[in-house]
């Protein structure tokens, strides 16, 4: 009992001293030295701690989209919120849908529009982050997701994903998802050809 | 001009945590199950599994520390840190290894783990290194001692607190670029006794207060890296992240 309260021994940095605190501390938990981390980096490696409010935000308009129907060519009123949220927090955001739509039960649907809205959204600074979301999504064991994932690939428009989609050609055992993959690596060539052309 | 550090190239840190954070790579299919009885040799002595969400903590003692493993669905963590002291009722910051006998500790384990390795996209190194001093003047001399361009009145300041990338180009692998992301500062550390009960009351423990130069290591691979690293790659480009660590540690923040 006490080593369990111990354990959650609390680091203060001088910067205790401040009269305006952050709203949030991120505190690292379980494996955690106990530190106090205030600033992330895009080249930091530490665990980013999500603040609550954008982890439950998404949960909601997750859990709220199930309700939603999805119609091709009909911006989503979910698609819009992510689109939001992706602009106003970019990698938290993407760090958070990462978590939940590749959880064993997430809903396929939801999960598939999300997808596409992460590779559509314009927001540079998250851009690496939603590439390799994305590439990984196209190895999921959901063949929606895969679907979706590609899709999102598609969006996206960045030649990087070329040798991931090629190997998930590979291990792909649906004839249409092989084709739709292809056909996204036909449209990432050709956006690789206008790239090189024009560094010419 | 710049100038050099004092402290003549030795290393005077103890490692209060090391860390190897590894970034599978999209396409690799990993399965975690065993992998700390592959690697440890042993059971572990905790295990925490949440299969839904694809998390696994596991940790053991080592060689007078904790080892702890992380496993989140794009991301592996090996960390060996301070472990609990009974007698003290607290961590054992007294029994703490120094940086070099800490790393020889941890690489055994890493060593072990690295042929077992996925196809990774992204590889880091980090460190959490301290120097107990007196008071925050000494602190603060000590630290300026390793920051050649920084210059504090160690008696009139407080709160300092030094980050800085200086992003090199591996010699390892052409073209990958090395972040080494170091933090530098003095902190106050204090154990606190959470109270359980309808509220929970935290009790600081006053003894234990502790002032310490720190310097936070962060030494990784940009995420801007699109390829593959095999298991040879990531061996031999861990061995250079940690020279790079010990070059801070030793050198201070040079460019």
């Amino acid at each position: 009992m006490i080593e369990s309260a111990l354990k959650d021994s609390l680091r203060i940095d001088e910067t205790a001293e401040t009269t305006n605190p952050p709203l949030w501390w991120p505190v690292k938990e379980g494996a955690s030295t106990g530190m106090i981390e205030a600033v992330v980096t895009p080249s930091s490696t530490t665990t980013q701690v999500v603040p609550q409010f954008i982890e439950a935000t998404i949960l909601n308009l997750l859990d709220n989209a199930k309700a939603e129907t999805f119609e091709y060519g009909i911006e989503s009123e979910f698609a819009k919120k992510i689109d939001l949220w992706i602009y106003k927090y970019g990698d938290m955001v993407i760090e958070v849908l990462q978590r939940l739509v590749f959880q064993d039960d997430a809903d396929t649907d939801v999960g598939c529009e999300a997808l596409r809205v992460i590779g559509r959204a314009e927001h540079e600074t998250s851009h690496i982050s939603r590439l390799k979301l994305l590439q990984r999504g196209i190895f999921s064991s959901v063949p929606q997701i895969r679907n979706g994932s590609a899709l999102g690939l598609a969006y996206l428009d960045d030649p990087k994903a070329i040798p991931f989609l090629m190997q998930a050609i590979e291990r792909e055992k649906i004839n249409w998802l092989k084709k739709y993959f292809q056909q996204v690596i036909d449209q990432l060539e050709n956006t690789l050809k206008c790239q090189l052309s024009s560094d010419n | 001009m710049t100038q050099q550090p004092t402290n003549n190239g030795a290393i005077p840190w103890f490692a209060e945590a090391l860390r190897l954070t590894a970034f599978p790579s999209p396409s690799a299919q990993i399965d975690t199950s065993t992998l700390w009885e592959s690697v440890v040799g042993q059971k572990p002595d905790n295990q925490n599994i949440q299969p839904k969400l694809g998390i696994r903590q596991e940790d053991g003692l080592l060689e007078g520390g904790k080892l702890i493993l992380n496993v989140q669905p794009a991301r592996v963590e090996w960390l060996f840190t301070t472990a609990y002291d009974q007698e003290a009722n607290g961590p054992a910051f007294e029994q703490l290894p120094n940086f070099t006998t800490g790393l020889d500790i941890f690489i055994k384990v890493i060593d072990r783990w690295f042929v077992k390795s996925p196809l990774l996209s992204r590889l880091a190194f980090g460190a959490v290194l301290i120097i107990p001093v007196e008071n925050r003047a000494l602190g603060y001399e000590k630290i300026t001692s390793f920051l050649p361009d920084i210059k504090i009145d160690p008696y009139n300041s407080s709160d300092f607190l030094y980050q800085i990338n200086r992003p090199r180009e591996s010699k390892q692998i052409k073209g990958l670029k090395i972040n080494r992301l170091c933090k530098w500062s003095v902190a106050m550390t204090t154990l606190t006794q959470f109270v359980l009960g309808p509220r929970i009351s935290p009790i600081a423990i006053p003894e234990s207060q502790r002032l310490l130069a720190r310097l936070e290591l962060d030494i990784n691979t940009a995420a801007e890296f699109s390829g593959e690293l095999s298991s040879n790659q990531t061996e031999s480009l861990f061995q250079e992240l940690i020279s790079l660590g010990k070059e801070i540690a030793a050198n201070g923040d040079v460019p």
